[in-house]
């Protein structure tokens, strides 16, 4: 039984993916819903395990100062800071303080004060009205369009002024996300073209028919894509040749070739998912 | 010299691309630029949309993609708001969200145009199966995906969101993609189930694989890496970080291309003896 019930839950819950898609039945996609609610859920916890499993290696590695504990020292305090500040401000931009009225008063008598002796006022305060109706205790928040067609129609709606104020979220959102990892995740993509250009100069050799054939073709497309490729062409009184003779590879070999790829890759991924479904793939299962 | 050149240090290579990308940055050389029959299209299409047309714009991408995939969502944001169209923000990356926020900073500022009514910032979307899910999600009911928006106010209470309950309601969509998911997802699942116009912002070494779906009509433009945003630049008039970028990467394309024309020659000459 400890493969078979395992294969019957992998037969059933492809059947149901796989029914949705053709059939339309509520309970099919209810079904589905549930399904991929479970995954996210999964994902969740694999996340966490991930998590805690990158902590257990970089943490044996300083206690026992193996070969560069020193980065992962650098790691961990990465890992704490944005994790803390992440809980304590969220992770938006901008987060909204809800205010109670009194205190919505106090700040616009301070952003009065400010504005009358020439100063920029400090509070982004935000009034705003509320249209629902309540449907089962649930608030169900509507466009003010809809709270009048509601009322005319004399379904009970409700409206309510809501006060917050709008504050930026400069721990997490400017010093984290735009000071440093945005500017990081840059430079460590920036550094492919280094890295390209020194591979291309080593390896890029005529040594056979096919090496000059990708190589005849890199040469058109890099200078087919830049402007300066124009700009040589119509100075050697070959207009547009690089951008057509360009264009003229993406379209034909490469969309060829990559229609080949993309169709096999679809068929092999359907023969397999086939296969799993059946019961014939159990890679899964965690067997041979 | 023959032997300096075989074993050339790979420094000297990293300080000639350091000068090909820095000088045409601080002394930009202008070189014209003619836009392609993708970026055509794709500008067409948007073009073509009428005022209060819904606009969607998926942003797929996060920092590390962002130096390519940025200016290109700048520009549409921009030809979107100087056309009126409603434009709804998206994703299917975590970082996406604040990628819209910045591009939508940038290209309000002189505007006359009003968050909620003009534009929204739906936010983030998790799902399963490399976006496929999302999309599904998506062309069935985004207010279930995005019961608040980036702002963590009720979208319902928004004026843009009337009569925009799914992905079927938008005009066409743009998925700004740095990968999976990203434009894949669209294309199989907002445009050959739901017949959604889509459209396809990818990076340069992505953009391979999506002329085959702009041949099928699956996509109905294409834009590829930064000379794609330098294109809609320049057919939107704007001068943005795309147009500039791309003497950088023009210098960078012919130091290379000399790099291996010099490879080459090495090559021959040790052949030879």
């Amino acid at each position: 039984m400890k493969r078979e019930i395992p294969l019957m839950i992998t037969f059933f819950t492809c059947a149901i993916l796989l029914l949705q898609f053709i059939v339309d039945l509520p309970i099919l996609d209810r079904m589905t819903n549930s399904i991929n609610d479970s995954t996210s859920i999964v994902a969740t916890f694999a996340m966490v395990l991930g998590l805690a499993s990158l902590a257990n290696v970089h943490l044996n590695k300083i206690y026992k100062k193996r070969r560069d504990w020193g980065y992962s020292i650098i790691l961990m305090l990465g890992f704490v800071i944005t994790l803390v500040l992440g809980c304590l401000h969220g992770v938006d931009k901008e987060y909204s303080e809800a205010l109670t009225k009194v205190q919505y008063e106090a700040m616009a008598l301070e952003n009065q004060t400010l504005k009358k002796s020439g100063e920029k006022e400090i509070h982004n305060l935000v009034v705003k009205s509320n249209y629902y109706f309540v449907r089962n205790t649930d608030k169900v928040v509507v466009t003010k369009d809809i709270f009048d067609h509601l009322k005319a129609q004399g379904t009970p709606v409700e409206e309510e002024t809501l006060y917050s104020v709008d504050r930026e979220n400069r721990l997490f959102y400017t010093l984290i996300f735009e000071n440093i990892y945005d500017p990081l995740q840059a430079t460590m993509f920036s550094l492919l073209a280094f890295f390209m250009a020194s591979a291309a100069f080593r390896a890029f050799r005529a040594k056979s028919f096919e090496a000059t054939l990708l190589l005849l073709s890199a040469f058109l497309v890099m200078m087919g894509r830049v402007p300066i490729g124009e700009m040589i062409g119509s100075m050697i009184g070959l207009n547009a040749f690089f951008p057509d003779t360009s264009d003229f590879i993406m379209k034909v070999f490469n969309t060829a070739g990559q229609r080949a790829i993309m169709i096999g890759a679809t068929l092999g991924m359907v023969a397999s998912s086939f296969r799993m479904w059946i019961g014939l793939e159990t890679e899964h299962l965690g067997r041979d | 010299m023959l032997e300096f050149l075989k074993n050339l240090d790979r420094r000297y290579i990293f300080v000639l691309i350091a000068l090909a990308v820095a000088i045409p940055l601080i002394m930009p050389l202008g070189l014209p630029l003619t836009p392609g029959p993708e970026a055509k299209s794709m500008y067409k299409v948007v073009d073509s949309l009428e005022p209060g047309s819904k606009l969607v714009l998926s942003f797929d991408y996060d920092p590390a993609s962002k130096a390519e995939l940025h200016p290109m969502s700048e520009a549409i944001i921009h030809h979107a708001f100087r056309k009126k169209l409603k434009v709804y923000a998206i994703s299917l990356y975590p970082a996406g969200p604040s990628m819209a926020t910045n591009a939508f900073a940038n290209m309000s500022k002189d505007k006359e145009v009003v968050y909620g009514k003009d534009y929204i910032n739906l936010g983030f979307y998790y799902g399963p199966n490399t976006g496929l899910n999302q999309v599904a999600v998506f062309s069935q009911d985004i207010v279930n995906a995005f019961p608040v928006d980036e702002r963590k106010k009720p979208v319902g209470s928004y004026e843009i969101m009337s009569g925009f309950k799914s992905l079927k309601d938008a005009d066409a969509v743009i998925s700004i993609s740095a990968g999976d998911p990203g434009v894949p997802a669209y294309v199989s699942v907002a445009n050959a189930i739901h017949n959604i116009k889509v459209g396809a912002g990818v990076t340069a070494v992505s953009a391979p694989r999506f002329y085959a779906y702009m041949d099928s009509g699956q996509i109905f433009g294409l834009l590829g890496g930064l000379r794609g945003a330098a294109e809609y630049e320049t057919l939107e008039k704007i001068k943005g970080k795309g147009l500039s970028g791309m003497d950088a990467q023009s210098m960078a394309h012919l130091v290379i291309i000399l790099l291996i024309i010099l490879s080459n020659i090495i090559y021959i000459i040790e052949k030879k003896d």
